[in-house]
Formats: C-alpha cells, sequence, structure tokens
C-alpha cells in the first residue's frame, strides 16, 4: 500500500510537471500595468498612534492634574486607605540614597502609566483593524 | 549583484515606484493564469480573472502585512476571484468515482503516456484535470507543479491542512483513473497504426 502510494504520488507529479504552466496573451502584463497606472499608489498613510492633539491632551491633562494636586488641599485624601508603605520590605536597606518622590507625583505618575497602557492597548487592537 | 526579493518590489511600490509593479507581474502572471484557467476552464475568462486578480492585489498592497509570502496572498486571491466567477456562471462539476489502483496500473500508465506526443500528452493531461472539482485542480497545481508545502496551501484554499493532505490524496487517484480513461483508447489507436 505504501509502496503504491509512492509510485502514485510520483506518476502525479510527473503527470503535473508535464501539464506545465499557461500564459497569458503577449499583451497581459503591459494591459495589466495601464491599469494599475491609474489607481492610487498603494501607499499606507503613517499615522502615529497617538496623534499630536491627542498627546497635547493627555499633557494637559497631566499637567492640571500635578497642579491641582500640589497646590490645592482637598481637605480628604482621596488615597486615604491606601498605604504603600507596607509594600515595602523593611529588612531591606539599600546602600544607596534613593531619593525622594512626592506621593502626589508618584500618584500622578502611576495614572498616567495606567491610561498610557490602556491606550496604547486600545490604538493597537485599532490598527490590527485596519491593516486586516 | 543581489536579486531583489518580492518585498524589495513591494517596497518600491509602497514609495511610489508603480512600474516595480511590472516586475511582480511577469514573475507570477503564468501561475496566476493557470491556476485561474483550471478553475474558469476558458482562456479569455481566466485572461480577465487574471487582470482583475493583479489590479485587486495592487490596490490591497497597503494592507499586505507579510506574515505570508507574497505568493501566498496572490494565490489566495485569484483562487477566490475565480471561485467567485464559477459561482456567477453556477457551473456544477461531476465528481469522478474512485476504484482501488495497484501497482502495474501506474507502470503501464506511466508507459502509455511517454507514447503520447509531447502536445497531445499536455493535452490529454489538462483534459483529464478540468474533470476533477476546481479545489482539487488547485491542490494538485499547487502541490505538485508549484510544490508549496501543505500549509500554505491550506491558508490559499482554507481549508484545514489534514483536509489538504486527505483531499490531495483523493485527487491522485481520481486524476489517475481520469488519465486511465482517457489515455487507454488513444494509446490502443496508436498501437493499432503501427
Amino acid at each position: 500500500m505504501e509502496a503504491e502510494n509512492k509510485k502514485l504520488d510520483q506518476f502525479t507529479k510527473e503527470v503535473m510537471q508535464d501539464a506545465g504552466l499557461q500564459a497569458p496573451s503577449t499583451d497581459f502584463l503591459a494591459n495589466v500595468m495601464a491599469a494599475v497606472t491609474h489607481e492610487k499608489v498603494p501607499v499606507k498613510a503613517y499615522k502615529p498612534l497617538i496623534s499630536k492633539v491627542g498627546w497635547l491632551i493627555i499633557a494637559a491633562l497631566f499637567l492640571i492634574f500635578a497642579f491641582v494636586l500640589t497646590r490645592f488641599s482637598l481637605g480628604f485624601s482621596i488615597f486615604g486607605d491606601w498605604n504603600l508603605s507596607s509594600l515595602v520590605i523593611e529588612k531591606y536597606e539599600p546602600t544607596f540614597e534613593i531619593p525622594e518622590i512626592p506621593a502626589t507625583y508618584a500618584y500622578c505618575f502611576f495614572f498616567l502609566l495606567v491610561f498610557v497602557v490602556i491606550q496604547v492597548k486600545i490604538f493597537s487592537k485599532q490598527l490590527d483593524k485596519n491593516l486586516n | 549583484m543581489t536579486q531583489n526579493t518580492d518585498q524589495d518590489y513591494i517596497d518600491q511600490i509602497r514609495s511610489g515606484n508603480v512600474n516595480a509593479y511590472s516586475m511582480l507581474v511577469a514573475k507570477y502572471k503564468n501561475m496566476v493564469f493557470t491556476l485561474a484557467l483550471r478553475i474558469v476552464e476558458n482562456r479569455e475568462d481566466a485572461e480577465e480573472v487574471s487582470q482583475d486578480t493583479f489590479i485587486k492585489a495592487y490596490r490591497k498592497l497597503d494592507s499586505f502585512k507579510g506574515t505570508s509570502k507574497f505568493s501566498t496572498w496572490l494565490y489566495r486571491i485569484v483562487y477566490n476571484t475565480s471561485l467567485d466567477y464559477v459561482k456567477k456562471n453556477k457551473r456544477v462539476v461531476l465528481s469522478e468515482h474512485i476504484d482501488e489502483i495497484n501497482e502495474s496500473d501506474i507502470g503501464s500508465m506511466q508507459n502509455a503516456l511517454t507514447y503520447i506526443e509531447d502536445k497531445e500528452r499536455k493535452e490529454t493531461i489538462e483534459k483529464a484535470l478540468l474533470k476533477l472539482p476546481e479545489e482539487e485542480r488547485i491542490l494538485l497545481t499547487l502541490f505538485y507543479f508549484e510544490e508549496l508545502p501543505l500549509k500554505e496551501i491550506s491558508e490559499i484554499v482554507k481549508i484545514s491542512y489534514d483536509n489538504v493532505k486527505i483531499k490531495l490524496h483523493r485527487s491522485r487517484k481520481k486524476l489517475f483513473h481520469i488519465l486511465k480513461n482517457v489515455v487507454e483508447p488513444i494509446y490502443l489507436n496508436h498501437g493499432s497504426r503501427k
């Protein structure tokens, strides 16, 4: 059975090679090129994931957020229940000095990071959809 | 001298050199035309389908991501365009009955084919191929002529890898039986004339 299959496989290969390829008319290439020269050049315009306006809005929001949190006291802390210090390993003592980052900036940076991650995810999905 | 790859030509087209497309058309026109012809069964229609295929491919070139080979992508377009054409014309192909084949059958068929002259042999094979369902003609052409791997064929015809394997096996047998029915009378005719 295996030998028969091999022989049939070889036979089909020879037959298909014998059949060869068919050629279209001699002016085929010229016709296609004449048709495509009237078409728009298929250039995918470069579109950044986040537009200039988008970056300006993000920057403006960040600055406003940072400004409001540092200048005005809300009278209460929206992060009151959060105790990030519990995440610090007490026994670990760094041999170098870590510059102190104000908590407000840390939270601002954290939220900015979250926004960027979400946006990258959304934009990459949209980009994939456009390409398909 | 380095040879340009398909991707080089695509990059040139995308940067505005439309003439680079002629290199791709020249490279693939025979294969595209053969695939179209083996589905639509008529040279004029196949020419129209092939031309349509190249124009469609050009228009869609901006969406070609390069995750598959350009040829695989192009063959999928010609396959779909040809099938759409056939659907519009609602042609039905009758299926061929498959009997068991033994080794001596294959040997004698190989002999019989060598007795037929080149041109006649080519025509005979082409006619036999047209008696197979369209999908099977394309599978045989892509696998045995273009020698594409099964995975790429499954991407072109949009059937599973295992299904390609099964259908190829079945179409090999069918083609053999069709050829046997066509070639034997020619062979006997040639023999009686000698």
